[in-house]
């Protein structure tokens, strides 16, 4: 299966197992990892754009210091629908914090959400509601 | 030290330069002045040659004449004929060459003179030659001197070349140095232009050169990355060495999460304080409680107080009766009463009086006539007049007046005085006939026997005295009553058993009925009992000194100490009651059907006057004393309300010069079914309402902190949790997966980066928790100069590197009283946060000022660094674990820090900031 994944977190050591994880359950994934969430809006933007690309799993980590993951999702929200169909987002943070969760699943572009660290049993559960939605 | 020698070598070319282009002007001028003289030079040649063509021309025309007169040959006389012109020619030429020159101008002119008379003369040979022959011309020619024309013109010729050729050596002569300075010059030049270039070539060579080192530095460098690479080899050596440590280092994490979870106990302490905090609050609550029962008790006691003010109004109405009643009553006396003024006039009489006077004296007296006319005898009349005197000087007494006219007549007349405040304005009498009583009194006395029994048996307290006060008989009741035995009695003198402050009207009432026998003197007076007690009695004093058998001063008293005791109740009543309704600071008023006023207390009325300037009185409408049409209207809805008989309390708040609350209760007063009135009662409740506003204060006070414990908890628990799940991915990574060595090495030094930030995390914690409550460090006097000057020389280095430019001016406030430590680390987050986000490119200034205003200090910080884009995250600057400059490294904690610290000396911190222009602080320091 061909699998395509983008992780920004300002921690690269996360990003890095996130990578890791990823590469375990499917090692033929394309997978991008963003430190500065501002890339990752221009690179979503110019590499989403195309009508042929393919979707793509989006993993966002909330506390990061020059772009929150609210605030990165905010800037989302103005992007075109057809951007927006391609991407399914997920937050994963270390916050256990129960107002987080609950913003998370109010954002109606947001997934779901996943504590730190992700895991392999997190990433099939992704695939498979993945594999759901493009079956619809 | 390279670059002042490039700067300088750059400094030299510049200065070369200059002088070449100086020097190129010197030679351009020496140029022109050259090409001057050389057109001089030419000139002087060209006049030199134009006069000897005239030399020549003149020469010419001499031998054409002289030719023609010798051979008569007419083609000799060609140059003549063109002598004229050609010599006019030159001499223009000539004038033109010469015009700067007057000398020669000069000389010119007689040239022209001396070659028109040589043209003429040599025309008049020609002439005689053609008309008289060769004969002629001859003697002509020799006669008048030709010749010397020429010869004169040849002079001047060769003067004007003299004078030319003089010139035309002097000019030489310039062109001569002009040239050689032209020639110097170009060398100079030449020179400079050489030096010029070879610095050029030697700047461009060393550029040269140093690129190539750096090239060499670049080789050298890929070789030491070589180097690092073979070293990093080395190290994964010992990353395998580093396991073992790692899992030492796993252990200790464990154990740091234990002193985490300490943090945590340490938080839930926390958490307890605050419920302690909250606990504290509720106790507030209840004490309020308690205010609003204690509330409920003085509404209790106004509704009790307002029963006995209905009371009160039913006592109105009784007494209302009983004056009617009384008038009935005085008229149907059979005493007379009477009233006198000071000036003994009659003010009242009652009709029994009249019919007396009649029957007396045979008319009535009329209000305003003199009282003493009412006298059958002069006798009387002054007795009469001693008696009002008595009366008037506030004394009440009794009287037994006897008079044998017309009829024998007993009767026992008391004076009381009439009062206003505290002046006597007359007397009011009354007579009772005891003519009866005295006529049976006096059978009485027939019998001593009888006399003694008739008193013995009665409970009235009679004994006998003499005029000395010795006590010579007491009736059996009084040592009953006073407690002592006969004996003890028999063997006082009256004086010592009689209270000290009755004393001295008892022996002056006693001394006015001594001289008249069987005067008496009322009296209401205070006896001794022998527990120390005091016995109110009242009675008569009888002067019986005259009667044979009594020989005495006879008393004839009541106990009336029941009555004295209800009276002295009643009076206590009537104060304590008006002393309530008074002293209290409560307002209490009651209206009538017509918003009319018919009581009010003390304070009522010093409360509206205060508020409203006016002054209350009864019958004053209650609506007009309010402050504003909408509040008389409000109070009118209550009155009204009341009226349909609810009891009600309204809470009325006024604002006009402080805040203050007031809690007014309607009563409505009823008279069986019938409302007839209002009774108010207005408390003061500012300080409770007060209360409760600083209660909701501190509520909201304690719910911010709590919040902001939970905010801390929050962000202490998602930064522990960061670098945790980083562990638990790498642990679960290195344990589960198939990785390759080049992948686990990489997740060990991962797993270790993960630990240290756990561990400072930790340590942060620390120290946030140290700043939030070690605050026993004792304060001192810090300067702020002395202050920034050690942590200038604590990062000197940093400093010096940077270039930084300080500024400071603490002119008006350089001290201040507090704990050392916090305000160095406040300067020191202020400044090395100043460093760390300076513009890159623009010299970094950093301004501290501090300034006094208002027993404040303040401390200004500014800088001309990055600044930080406060619309879009001022809510957040001083947030733990906020950053706003990806670029730079930081944790967030500086200006948390900063916070919490100005916040632990009692200060306040304020920011003002514009992306790229800079950011100041503001530091408000109470004094």
């Amino acid at each position: 299966m061909k699998a395509k994944f983008i992780v920004v977190d300002d921690d690269y050591i996360n990003n890095e197992l996130c990578r890791l994880n990823i590469e375990e359950v499917f090692p033929e994934a394309s997978i991008e990892t963003f430190t500065v969430p501002e890339a990752a809006l221009l690179y979503i933007k110019s590499t989403f754009g195309d009508v042929n690309a393919l979707g793509s799993i989006l993993f966002l980590d909330i506390n990061m210091p020059t772009l929150s993951g609210w605030d990165f999702l905010e800037a989302y929200e103005l992007f075109d629908e057809q951007i927006k169909n391609k991407i399914s987002i997920y937050m994963l943070s270390s916050s256990v914090d129960y107002r987080d969760k609950k913003r998370a699943t109010d954002n109606k572009n947001v997934l779901g959400y996943f504590e730190k660290p992700l895991t392999a049993e997190n990433i099939k559960e992704v695939i498979k509601k993945q594999f759901d939605k493009e079956i619809e | 030290m390279k670059i002042i020698v490039r700067q300088n070598r750059i400094v030299f070319m510049l200065v070369i330069l200059c002088c070449i282009g100086f020097i190129g002007f010197a030679v351009y001028q020496s140029n022109q002045k050259l090409l001057g003289s050389v057109q001089q030079v030419r000139h002087t040649e060209e006049v030199i040659s134009q006069t000897g063509k005239l030399l020549f021309l003149s020469e010419d025309v001499e031998i054409a004449s002289k030719g023609f007169a010798i051979t008569n040959d007419t083609s000799l006389l060609e140059p003549l004929y063109d002598a004229e012109t050609t010599g006019a020619a030159y001499l223009a030429n000539l004038r033109q060459l010469t015009i700067d020159n007057p000398s020669q101008q000069k000389r010119i002119d007689s040239l022209n003179f001396y070659l028109q008379k040589h043209l003429y003369f040599s025309g008049q040979v020609v002439e005689i030659r053609k008309t008289k022959g060769l004969a002629s011309a001859i003697t002509y020619y020799s006669n008048k001197p030709g010749w010397q024309f020429t010869k004169r013109i040849r002079q001047l010729v060769f003067a004007i070349q003299q004078h030319e050729s003089n010139l035309l050596q002097q000019r030489k002569e310039i062109n001569q140095r002009s040239m050689s300075a032209f020639n110097r010059f170009s060398i100079l030049m030449f020179i400079l232009m050489a030096v010029f270039t070879v610095l050029l070539l030697i700047i461009t060579a060393n550029y040269l050169r140093q690129n190539k080192e750096k090239e060499k530095r670049s080789a050298e460098l890929v070789i030491a990355d070589k180097e690092l690479q073979f070293q990093s080899e080395e190290k994964e050596k010992r990353a395998a060495e580093l396991i073992i440590a790692n899992k030492e280092l796993l252990f200790e994490s464990e154990e740091k999460e234990k002193r985490a979870a300490e943090l945590t106990i340490a938080n839930i302490e926390l958490l307890f304080q605050n419920k302690e905090k909250e606990k504290r609050a509720a106790e507030l609550t209840i004490a309020n409680k308690e205010l609003v029962f204690q509330n409920e008790e003085k509404e209790k006691r106004a509704t009790e107080l307002l029963i006995a003010n209905s009371e009160l109004i039913k006592v109105d109405a009784q007494m209302e009766f009983d004056r009617n009643n009384l008038t009935a009553l005085i008229n149907n006396t059979n005493d007379l009463m009477w009233s006198v003024d000071k000036d003994f006039k009659l003010i009242t009489s009652n009709q029994h009086f009249n019919d007396m006077q009649i029957l007396i004296t045979g008319k009535v007296i009329e209000k305003g006539e003199n009282a003493l006319a009412a006298s059958v005898s002069a006798e009387q009349s002054d007795h009469y007049l001693m008696s009002y005197k008595r009366a008037l000087a506030g004394e009440s007494f009794t009287e037994i007046e006897y008079t044998d006219a017309p009829v024998e007549f007993w009767s026992e007349i008391s004076y009381y005085p009439i009062r206003q405040g505290n002046e006597v304005i007359g007397t009011a009498c009354q007579s009772h006939n005891i003519t009866e009583i005295k006529k049976a009194e006096q059978s009485l006395k027939q019998s001593e026997k009888h006399f003694r029994l008739l008193i013995e048996k009665g409970v009235d307290l009679i004994s006998l005295r003499n005029i000395e006060g010795g006590i010579l008989y007491v009736s059996p009741s009084i040592p009953i009553l006073m407690g002592y035995s006969m004996e003890e009695i028999l063997q006082k003198n009256i004086v010592d058993l009689i209270h000290p402050d009755d004393v001295a009207a008892f022996i002056k009432q006693t001394q006015l009925i001594l001289d008249i026998p069987g005067k008496s003197t009322f009296r209401q007076q205070r006896y001794l009992h022998k527990n120390g007690n005091w016995i109110w009695v009242e009675g008569t004093i009888t002067n019986m000194l005259h009667e044979p058998g009594v020989n005495a001063l006879v008393s004839n008293f009541r106990d009336i100490s029941e009555k004295k005791l209800a009276e002295e109740q009643r009076e206590f009543d009537k104060n304590n009651f008006e002393a309530l309704i008074n002293n209290t600071s409560d307002l209490m008023w009651s209206v009538g059907k017509n918003y009319q006023l018919i009581t009010f207390n003390q304070p009522m009325y010093e409360a509206v006057k205060f508020a409203t300037g006016k002054e209350l009185a009864k019958d004053f409408n209650i609506l007009s004393a309010a402050f504003s049409t909408q509040q008389s209207n409000r109070f009118k809805t209550f009155y009204d309300l009341a009226f349909t008989g609810k009891t009600f309390t309204e809470i009325e708040h006024y604002n006009f010069f402080d805040d203050s609350w007031a809690e007014i209760s309607y009563h409505p007063i009823f008279n069986g079914e019938e409302i007839i009135g209002i009774a108010c009662y207005s408390r003061d409740i500012t300080l409770r309402k007060l209360a409760e506003l600083e209660r909701i204060q501190i509520t909201n006070d304690l719910t911010q902190r709590n919040k902001a414990l939970e905010q801390f908890t929050y962000i202490v628990s998602h930064n522990l949790r960061s670098p945790v799940a980083n562990i638990t991915g790498i642990a679960q990574s290195i344990c589960f997966m198939a990785l390759d060595v080049e992948k686990e090495k990489r997740l060990k030094s991962h797993l270790l980066t993960s630990v240290n930030k756990l561990d400072e995390v930790i340590k942060d914690i620390n120290q946030i928790l140290q700043v939030k409550h070690n605050v026993a460090e004792q304060k001192e006097r810090v300067s702020f100069s002395s202050l920034v000057a050690d942590i200038q020389l604590s990062i000197e280095n940093l400093i010096n590197k940077e270039d930084i430019v300080f500024i400071y001016n603490f002119a008006e406030a350089d001290e201040m009283q507090t704990l050392k430590s916090y305000l160095y680390s406040i300067f020191f987050n202020l400044i090395s946060n100043s460093i760390k986000y300076r513009q890159p490119y623009i010299r970094p200034v950093i301004e501290i000022t501090s300034k006094k205003i208002d027993n404040k200090v303040v401390l200004i910080f500014k800088d001309n660094g990055l600044g930080i884009d406060l619309k879009k995250s001022g809510g957040q600057v001083f947030g733990l674990y906020k950053r706003f400059h990806l670029h730079i490294g930081g944790k967030g904690m500086g200006l948390y820090m900063v916070k919490a610290q100005v916040e632990m000396l009692g200060g306040k911190i304020s920011i003002h900031s514009a992306v790229n222009e800079g950011t100041e602080f503001r530091i408000e320091f109470g004094y």
